[in-house]
Formats: structure tokens, C-alpha cells, sequence
């Protein structure tokens, strides 16, 4: 099969600048009348190195890095991490760039063992696992445990409780229905909120364990069809994800993770003490369709063919947890970086980063933003070799365990701070780079004009018309005004670059729909499928 | 976007465009005092958002017309250092309140939700905890930041007119 990957090679020509699209001639390219920033010769030099620079990402690169990087699971903390950072280094290498890697010691858990049962009616185990499908071929490998990040462990046993989304206000409605879920088994499903404030409200409000399901009503079978025949959540679809609430590793907030760092104590690290499960929404219909009890409000019916209840039971369920915390519980994490020297303003840092680990084969989240990168760092190489090196420092990044916290580039980021706050001019974060064909980006009001304009010079994978013209279309704003941005609150690597250290940030990438976030169905045959079939 | 921020003379960041966008957060805060019935405004941000809008678009001229000559490296090297103070004014290193590891006052995730994001969260925290004094301090240390953002600014217009 012929991999194209036509969204990932335009993410790339956003990433390095992007005069033109290929196969449009020189004379055709309507010079803009001005770059901010530069001297009339300098913006005509630019736009040759740009024009330069647009015909270099080839999708051809991007699909043989994207199969690479996707060809098994790569949860950070297991040796398939070793893997992806010798791949990425030798790529950077083999063009020529100066190569580093830093290792930090993270206080990282894993779960060794996760299991749920449903104990009445009907004793049974539920089946934690997405399986094979197979027209996936990464589908039948080891699949990755049903983990949430950080959450506590243990084995209880409870009455279930349906919390809707688990959000601060669910459970005053709760209150106000007179119920507890005090040493409940909560079931709460995903959306609204960060899995990390659901796992934090469970537990404060005195709750045994929480189960966190994919509802369908939110990526399933009522947004479209499923997967393997469309792209949303099958039925035994899971999300995994982190649900601590902080950035980096929560025994060293504000201090790299360098071996031998002084750090607190876990208990007082702010992580779940209760065990949290992810399930998929065929689990949690074992556990939902019988609850009974309390009516929910309306707005808590979800997508599964029954009415909901809210509890307390009948049903019970049983939760039990095991991780590595007494044996092994501090695992080596790795960034990779690339860098290529300016001529004039070396000290001057352009970073560009993308996270390198993955609940899965992760070939969206995040394979598609570490190719990015790789395709922008081949080449600025090349560029450097004839004789255009960029002015300033560029850096290109990948991050380890973004997935359970952003937390190699937090770390990186308390590790570097003095020479990031000197000479950080911006930190360009591609994380999903493609896997839809609807282009968006974000960042800090600074940036956003710099990003439109580069956006208006690449053409549109549909081919009509721009990036930026297909872009301004589907927001339905007006001629005059511009497409919505994202504001960088969190939940990437840009948070220590953007909300620690105030360094202007800036990200982008295609989107679209889908259910396989933090999957194992984000897999290169999904991608190949439904996200980025070129 | 790498190379066109790699390769600029002057740092092509838009605080024109980030002053305007400031701007239409305050309808909001001050929404929010009066619906408590507090005594008190926004009005100290306010003016320093205006400053700051008008350094910046001096600064916008500024650079255009300076790029019409040649500038030396050093010029350069010194108004870039400015520009890179602009943001980094609007943090401070205590952080936030709640969350002291987040320096950044324009955005942060709001700490009761974690998806959806919370703009001026010294000053919106402020007010959710119902402290009228602490949401005036908050206020008036932001425009404070404001100002020195502005002054950032002003610094890179200076060393360009030379």
C-alpha cells in the first residue's frame, strides 16, 4: 500500500515555514507585501529559503517514519521507549544535526495488574481488553493494560453509583439527591472535564474506586460508525490516561528528576489514593443496565440502549489494582533533541517538541507530532547543507512521558530554565499533528498572526484553496474576521514552556473525528483508514 | 513557522494583536464584580492593557520604518532581548495562588474543571473566592505586569530609534 500521508506533509511544511505548496511554480506565488520583522532583502532571501524549505517534506519520509515509530506500543517507562529514542536519534544523526539525549528518574508506577468484576447479579469478570481486529495488525500484539496514570491501588468492593460525568456539580446534584457515594464504586463517564478532576472529586467525596468508561454518545457508535468499519470507539474501545492533575513528576515539582534529586514524599505528591480504572462502554453496560435507585436528571442519559440510574446498586462491583509502587515504582524516561546552531543569533532558541510516548501504537497521539518533528529537522538540515542555516538556534525535541503528566518536557524545562528565560523565542508544540483533515491551531496572541500567515501560503490537502482558506470557511466567522484560536491552558508539553516560563508558544495540526484516543486501535491502520488516507 | 521566527531581523511577534485580544477579557471581569455588587473595577488593568497597546503599536511603526535601514547585529541582538521580556513580564515567580508552579497570569486551566481554560487566573481565582481586597491586590499586581510588559516594549522601541 502506497502511505502518503498527505495531512502529516502539510503539518510539516507549517512547521519549517511554507512559501508555497509543491508543485506550484516560483512565478505563480504572490510575494506577500511584507514580513513582519524583516528588511525588504530579508524577506526576499526568506522567501527563498521557505521556498526551498516546502519542497523538501516528502509524505513518502513521513509514512516511513510514521510506520517505524507505530509498529508496536510505547508506553513510557518500558523498554519500547529505549526503541523510539534510538530510532529519532539516529534519524537526527544520519542528517547531520548535533544529537542529545537527558535521562531523568521519574516516580512512575505502573500497574501490574487491573481487574473488575461484577459481583450481583450474575458473578462474572468483565474483559478489560480492546483485542485483536484483523485488518490491525498492531491490534494483536501485547495489548497495554487498562491504565489510568497515577491512580492508587487496591481491591474493594462496592455498590455502584452512576456520577454522570463526575464533574464538581455532579456531585452536588448528587447532594441534592441524597446520595452518597461514600465506599461506592463510582462510574463516571468521559467528557467535560480532565480524567484528573473526576478522579480528585471521586476521592473527595469518599468514594471506593472510580471507573471512567467511553460513553457513546461522546466518540461511540452515536457519533458514527465504529471502528473497523468506521472511525469512532467500538465496544470494547478504552481510554487510557493520566489523572494526576500536575505537571512533571509529582515527587520533584520544580526540580528536574536527575537521579539522586531530593524529593517528596509520594503521599504528599497529589495522585489518586483510590484505584481508577478505564473501561470501555461494553464493560460499563454490565455494570450500568442493571443500577437502579435514584431517577438521574434528564441530562445524564447517555448513548447505551437503556435508561440510566443513578444508584446506589443493586449492582456491586469489585475493583482491584496492583502496581509496581514497592518494587520498582522509578522509571527512566528520555527526551531526544536535535539541534541546529544559528549563524547569528546562536544563544537565540527556536524549540520545536512533540511527545514521543503513547498508550498504544499511537500512531495519532502521538507518532503523527514526532514525525513532524523529524520531517522539520531533516530539513532544516538540508537547507543547512546548501548554505541556508537558519539565523537563530532551532531545537527539535521529543518528549518522554507526556502521557502520564507532560513531564519530560517539564522536566527539561526546570532543568534548562535559566538558558530557556534568556534566549526562549518560542516553543512550538505538535502534539496530533494529523489525523483529520480539518487544519486548527492555538497558542499565545503573539504568535497567532505569524501562524495565519503561513497558513494562508500552503495549499489545502483538498485542494481548495489554502490552509487558511478552508480553515476561515468551516469556522463560519465572517470575511473580516479571523478563525477561533486555541488559549494554551494545558495539557501538553507547552505548559512548561508557556505556563511556567511565559515563553510565547504556538502549536497546530489537522484534526478530525474519531474514537481511538489512547487506544489501541490508534494504530497506523487506523490512521491509514480514516485519519490521514492521502 | 520555525524558520520564519529563526530567520527574522526582529522577533515577528504581534503585541498589537495580544493587547486587543487582553482587551476582550475585561467585559467579563467587570461582569463578574457587578454581579457581586462590589465596589470596585478593573479600571488600573484596563488602562495598563490601553498602555500597552499603544507601546505596541509605536513599537510596530518603529520596527517597520528601522528595517528600512541597516541595523547593526548589535542593535538587533538588543531589541530582541527586549521583545523576549514582553511575556515573560506577564508571569511572576510565586505563580498562582492555587497553583504555585503556574507563573504564566494570561492563561492557565481552570483548577475545577482541567479541560477548559481560565484567562487571567490570578485575578478570575480571585474573585471565585468571593475576597474583594484579594481580588483588588490581583488586579492591580496584573496591571502592574501589564505595565512592565509595556515597558519591555518601550525598551525595544528605544533601542531601535537609535
Amino acid at each position: 500500500m502506497t502511505i502518503h500521508s498527505a495531512f502529516l506533509a502539510h503539518a510539516a511544511r507549517v512547521a519549517i515555514a511554507a512559501a508555497g505548496a509543491v508543485g506550484i511554480i516560483a512565478a505563480q506565488i504572490q510575494a506577500p507585501v511584507t514580513m513582519p520583522g524583516y528588511s525588504a532583502a530579508g524577506a526576499e532571501a526568506e522567501g527563498r529559503v521557505e521556498a526551498a524549505a516546502i519542497a523538501l517534506p516528502a509524505p513518502g519520509n513521513a509514512g516511513q517514519y510514521a510506520r517505524a515509530l507505530s509498529r508496536e506500543p510505547h508506553v513510557s517507562g518500558t523498554p519500547a521507549q529505549a526503541r523510539t529514542r534510538d530510532y529519532v536519534i539516529e534519524r537526527m544523526r544520519s542528517w547531520g544535526l548535533e544529537t542529545s539525549v537527558r535521562a531523568y528518574e521519574v516516580w512512575m508506577p505502573h500497574p501490574t495488574s487491573v481487574r473488575v468484576w461484577r459481583v450481583s447479579p450474575d458473578a462474572r469478570e468483565l474483559q478489560l481488553a480492546e483485542g485483536p481486529i484483523s485488518a490491525d495488525s498492531t491490534s494483536s500484539l501485547p495489548e497495554v493494560l487498562p491504565i489510568n496514570g497515577y491512580g492508587g491501588s487496591g481491591d474493594v468492593t462496592g455498590e455502584v453509583v452512576y456520577v454522570n460525568y463526575g464533574l464538581i456539580e455532579d456531585y452536588a446534584t448528587l447532594d441534592s439527591l441524597g446520595v452518597s457515594v461514600r465506599g461506592k464504586i463510582v462510574l463516571a463517564r468521559y467528557g467535560r472535564s480532565f480524567r484528573g478532576i473526576k478522579a480528585r472529586e471521586a476521592e473527595r467525596h469518599a468514594a471506593a474506586a472510580l471507573l471512567i468508561y467511553s460513553d457513546p454518545q461522546d466518540d461511540g457508535f452515536v457519533r458514527g460508525d465504529v471502528y473497523p468499519a468506521g472511525p469512532m470507539r467500538p465496544a470494547q474501545g478504552i481510554q487510557r490516561g493520566s489523572v494526576f492533575n500536575g505537571a512533571g513528576d509529582p515527587t520533584t515539582p520544580g526540580t528536574p528528576s536527575r537521579k539522586g534529586a531530593a524529593r517528596i514524599a509520594p503521599a504528599q505528591a497529589g495522585v489518586s489514593r483510590i484505584p481508577v480504572v478505564p473501561i470501555s462502554y461494553g464493560n460499563a453496560t454490565e455494570l450500568l443496565r442493571d443500577v437502579r435507585g435514584t431517577a438521574i436528571p434528564q441530562s445524564w442519559q447517555g448513548g447505551l440502549p437503556f435508561r440510566y440510574h443513578v444508584g446506589p446498586g443493586p449492582v456491586t462491583a469489585r475493583v482491584a489494582v496492583a502496581t509496581d509502587t514497592a518494587t520498582a515504582p522509578f522509571k527512566t524516561i528520555w527526551d531526544t533533541f536535535g539541534i541546529i546552531r544559528g549563524t547569528e543569533f546562536p544563544d537565540e532558541m527556536i524549540i520545536i517538541g512533540g511527545h514521543r510516548d503513547a498508550w498504544g501504537p499511537g500512531a495519532a497521539d502521538n507518532v503523527s507530532g514526532t514525525v513532524s518533528v523529524l520531517e522539520a529537522a531533516r530539513t532544516v538540515a538540508e537547507l543547512a547543507k546548501r548554505g541556508m542555516r537558519p539565523k537563530r538556534t532551532i531545537v527539535f525535541a521529543t518528549w518522554d512521558a507526556e502521557e502520564w503528566g507532560v513531564i519530560g518536557s517539564t522536566e527539561y524545562v526546570e532543568d534548562d530554565t535559566v538558558r530557556l528565560l534568556r534566549g526562549g523565542v518560542a516553543y512550538l508544540n505538535q502534539d496530533v499533528a494529523a489525523q483529520g483533515p480539518s487544519f486548527g491551531g492555538g497558542g499565545s496572541p503573539s504568535l497567532r498572526a505569524t501562524l495565519r500567515s503561513l497558513a494562508r501560503l500552503v495549499d489545502d490537502p483538498s485542494g481548495k484553496g489554502s490552509v487558511y482558506d478552508v480553515w476561515h470557511r468551516a469556522s463560519g466567522v465572517s470575511d473580516t474576521a479571523e478563525p477561533p484560536m486555541g488559549d494554551p491552558g494545558g495539557g501538553s508539553d507547552f505548559a512548561g514552556f508557556y505556563n511556567h516560563l511565559g515563553i510565547p508558544h504556538a502549536d497546530w495540526g489537522f484534526g478530525g473525528a474519531g474514537g481511538v484516543y489512547h487506544s489501541a486501535y490508534d494504530s497506523r491502520h487506523w490512521m491509514e483508514t480514516f485519519g490521514d488516507p492521502g | 513557522m520555525a524558520l520564519r521566527l529563526a530567520n527574522a531581523d526582529i522577533l515577528p511577534y504581534d503585541y498589537v494583536e495580544f493587547a486587543r485580544t487582553m482587551r476582550r477579557y475585561l467585559p467579563a471581569v467587570d461582569q463578574a464584580i457587578s454581579s457581586r455588587k462590589w465596589q470596585m473595577s478593573s479600571s488600573t488593568l484596563s488602562a495598563a492593557i490601553d498602555r500597552m497597546a499603544r507601546s505596541a503599536a509605536t513599537f510596530t511603526t518603529t520596527r517597520d520604518s528601522a528595517l528600512m535601514r541597516t541595523l547593526t547585529t548589535q542593535t538587533r541582538t538588543a531589541a530582541n532581548a527586549a521583545l523576549l521580556r514582553v511575556e515573560r513580564s506577564l508571569t511572576r515567580p510565586e505563580g498562582l495562588r492555587t497553583r504555585p508552579w503556574l507563573r504564566n497570569l494570561i492563561y492557565a486551566a481552570d483548577e475545577n474543571n482541567g479541560y477548559a481554560n481560565i484567562v487571567f487566573p490570578s485575578v478570575n481565582e480571585a474573585i471565585r473566592t468571593g475576597d474583594t481586597a484579594l481580588t483588588q491586590r490581583e488586579i492591580d499586581d496584573l496591571a502592574r505586569r501589564f505595565d512592565a510588559a509595556s515597558a519591555a516594549l518601550d525598551d525595544a522601541t528605544r533601542i531601535l530609534r537609535r
